[in-house]
């Protein structure tokens, strides 16, 4: 029989066993259990165990929901079954047990000849585009014809969203993803085109064939958006490195060291931290033919920290153009090669000193982990801070720089130096080419010029002598620029100049801003929906800021779509200048005023003639 | 049950148990408040406001685990040089767990606490050591 003091010591042993076993087989898990992959890509949800911060504030950024699969949380769009019908083919959209389709259906109110299942949605923040995997593509997405616009909250047929006038087909904007829209709006993107060399082998044979319309793909992305190793590179080889907790102390009292595997694009040189942006926001081309296969296959070949230009070439107005569209390239470009679409803010950042001498780059003023969410720039960067940290003379008295008072809209650098001249998603958006305002020398170029989209009723000549004298310039006896691109300009310059008039900043005041109303009615008659639809919603802030001192249009532009019924919007037309003129008639005391009221016909007619002479497919290449 | 307060250790757990409820509970106030003014070095800052939450549970919770060291440990543990080594280890180490918790929360880097967390598991070791002291007395009780 074991003595009290033998069971005790037993008891001791085993209690000293038990505890030791439980601590090997607890602590050493967490070492033994970290994953190690291929040390390629990630996924943002490897970089959240650590960077918990940094992974919600790009969380809240709509480059994460780019691209996201078609879900009741992501669908934004009203899919009520209430019928859209453009360009001659009604849809429905529709929801059925949490899925999303698209109705094709053979006459408004008919029946439904075909059906498209959403399977994925591109955009959340100006607007929604919907991607369908069918049967009959294969495994490839194809954009469908409707997007869903949040700011207006309405479906626009894609036709609405380009460049191109009225002359457009119901399927001209439908576009495979695979070769598209994959490269920008996704993180690590591998079409993976899986019929190259048989398609080839029918080129070859003599086959007349469109390439891309007959490829098909088995396409993957490492991640639906733009995620972290879009800007930071594929980080699995980080990750696993600081699964080690000597390695990240080291570091952390280490700051400027470099860290292995991954890249901060803020520790770059200027012109390869900017790139980090324009391997996106710049459109470009394989910068050797080869490599197209390459792209189409396993994607593009740039991983930030690179050079971009050993792998792309930026499209300029001089990149050549196709053999049916020579001018496809130029054509994005003002005459003195300043982008004007956008996706080529990286291209135009390339043109300014502020780039090549200041080196400036994007995150001088954005912040992709920080500011709001909309343009990801901070309070401080959107008043000019990033400006005046080097241009410090000036902030010492901004009036006399500006010549505008210092608290006004005018004086924000932005106003003048990077002006609303670019067009791109159904919006205008300022230019990344930061420039000198120069209103003769860029109406010479034909293109719009910060001053003159701003004082929208005077003339380039006036506005270059205003900005070189000190003293006001006398009367203006020339036709304001605004009017010239307005109505005369070609579609760029159009859409531009009618969106402008909407615009709060405008010099224009007041009872002042009637003298807008009848070029802009005369812009509802443009044979562009684009140039229609910035007229109707400049209108419609007008009216709104009028109130009971103007026209009140109302009702008459709320029924008026930029897109619907050409009849319809032929006579609703007629029925806004009826009001117009109703309402001028009423405003007779006022001379001076009524003088300006309306566009000379004359003028209206070689204005119109030129514009039809500036009819161009502008090609957005989206 | 009786607890005799004569003997130093359990007076000394005592003291400590109650002298860390107050001060862990006015913690709890303290973060409380970072989330009424909305601190943003407090509420921006994921990690920090794990370690400094940790901090007050644990430092309350183990100022809890003192009182019922206080009130258990004359009755448990027989001999006075054990009862003093662990009540010893036990207030040590419940000092030692929530201040690695605060002060790592303190220059801390995103990813990780300020090499103050090492106080954290030294004081876990040493709670361990105690309650290890007073679980093995347990079972020894006849």
């Amino acid at each position: 029989m074991p003595s009290t003091l033998e069971v005790d010591a037993a008891r001791r042993r085993g209690a000293v066993i038990t505890l030791t076993l439980l601590m090997l087989a607890v602590l050493p898990g967490g070492v033994a259990l970290a994953e190690r992959d291929s040390f390629g890509w990630a996924g943002s949800d490897s970089c959240r165990s650590c960077h918990q911060d940094h992974y919600a504030s790009w969380h809240r950024t709509f480059h994460r929901t780019m691209t996201q699969e078609a879900t009741g949380s992501s669908v934004l769009g009203a899919f009520d079954g209430r019928e859209v019908t453009y360009w001659g083919r009604t849809i429905r959209p529709v929801e059925r047990d949490g899925q999303f389709y698209f109705e094709y259906l053979d006459a408004p109110g008919g029946d439904v000849a075909s059906v498209a299942h959403i399977t994925r949605t591109v955009g959340s923040h100006r607007y929604q585009q919907y991607l369908s995997q069918g049967s009959a593509t294969g495994d490839n997405y194809i954009r469908l014809h409707l997007l869903w616009h949040m700011g207006e909250q309405r479906w626009v047929h894609m036709n609405g969203a380009f460049l191109y006038s009225d002359d457009q087909g119901f399927n001209d904007h439908a576009a495979t993803w695979n070769h598209n829209c994959i490269y920008c709006h996704n993180t690590g993107p591998q079409p993976n085109i899986v019929n190259y060399e048989a398609l080839h082998r029918r080129l070859a044979m003599g086959e007349r064939l469109n390439f891309l319309a007959n490829a098909r793909y088995e396409s993957q992305v490492e991640e639906l958006g733009v995620a972290c190793e879009s800007c930071h590179g594929p980080g699995a080889e980080h990750a696993a490195q600081m699964r080690n907790p000597f390695k990240r102390y080291w570091h952390a009292f280490n700051e400027d060291a470099e860290v292995e595997g991954i890249v901060h694009p803020g520790k770059l040189p200027p012109e390869r931290s900017a790139q980090v942006c324009g391997q996106c926001h710049a459109q470009r081309l394989p910068i050797r033919t080869n490599l197209v296969e390459t792209w189409l296959k396993t994607g593009p070949t740039y991983r930030p920290g690179d050079d971009l230009l050993d792998h792309v070439s930026l499209i300029s107005p001089d990149t050549p153009g196709t053999v049916t569209k020579p001018d496809i390239y130029r054509l994005r470009f003002w005459p003195d090669g300043t982008p004007r679409l956008s996706a080529y803010e990286y291209t135009g950042l390339r043109q300014t000193p502020c780039f090549t001498e200041g080196k400036a780059t994007c995150i001088s003023c954005h912040e992709a982990h920080g500011g709001s969410a909309e343009g990801m720039i901070t309070e401080p960067n959107r008043a000019g801070a990033s400006c005046l940290n080097c241009h410090q003379t000036i902030a010492a008295d901004v009036s006399k720089h500006t010549r505008h008072p210092a608290e006004s809209e005018a004086s924000d650098c932005v106003s003048c130096h990077m002006p609303r001249i670019v067009y791109g998603v159904m919006a205008i958006h300022r230019s990344h080419d930061i420039e000198v305002p120069d209103p003769v020398g860029h109406a010479e170029q034909d293109r719009p010029d910060a001053c003159s989209s701003c004082h929208l009723d005077k003339s380039a000549v006036w506005l270059a002598s205003a900005i070189g004298e000190e003293s006001r310039p006398a009367a203006d006896a020339g036709t304001p620029q605004w009017l010239m691109d307005l109505l005369g300009g070609d579609p760029v310059q159009r859409a531009i100049a009618a969106e402008a008039a909407g615009q709060d900043g405008v010099a224009l005041t007041g009872a002042a801003r009637l003298w807008l109303v009848p070029p802009l009615l005369n812009a509802l008659a443009d044979d562009y929906p684009a140039v229609r639809r910035f007229s109707a919603n400049s209108l419609r802030t007008l009216d709104e800021q009028f109130g009971t001192e103007g026209p009140q249009f109302g009702v008459l532009l709320d029924h008026y779509d930029f897109i619907g019924d050409a009849v319809t919007r032929r006579e609703l037309g007629r029925k806004l200048w009826r009001r117009w003129r109703d309402f001028a008639a009423q405003r007779r005391d006022q001379p001076a005023w009524i003088a300006g009221a309306a566009v000379n016909p004359n003028l209206l007619s070689e204005l119109r003639a030129q514009a039809r002479a500036n009819a161009k497919r502008i090609e957005i290449g989206e | 049950m009786k607890i005799d307060t004569s003997d130093t250790p359990v007076r000394a757990c005592l003291r400590f148990g109650w002298t860390a409820l107050v001060m862990f509970l006015l913690l709890g106030l303290t973060l409380e408040f970072l989330h009424l003014v909305k601190a943003p070095w407090y509420l921006d800052l994921r990690i920090r406001r794990e370690l400094w939450v940790l901090a007050h549970a644990h430092g309350a919770l183990l100022a809890l685990l003192n009182l019922a060291f206080a009130a258990t440990a004359g009755a448990c543990i027989a001999d006075a040089r054990s009862r003093a080594l662990a009540s010893v280890m036990l207030r040590w180490g419940s000092g030692l767990v929530p201040a690695g918790f605060l002060l790592g929360g303190v220059g801390n880097t995103e990813s990780d606490p300020s090499l103050a967390i090492v106080l954290t598991p030294i004081g876990a070791l040493m709670v361990l050591y105690a309650f290890t002291v007073m679980s093995t007395a347990a079972w020894r009780l006849r």
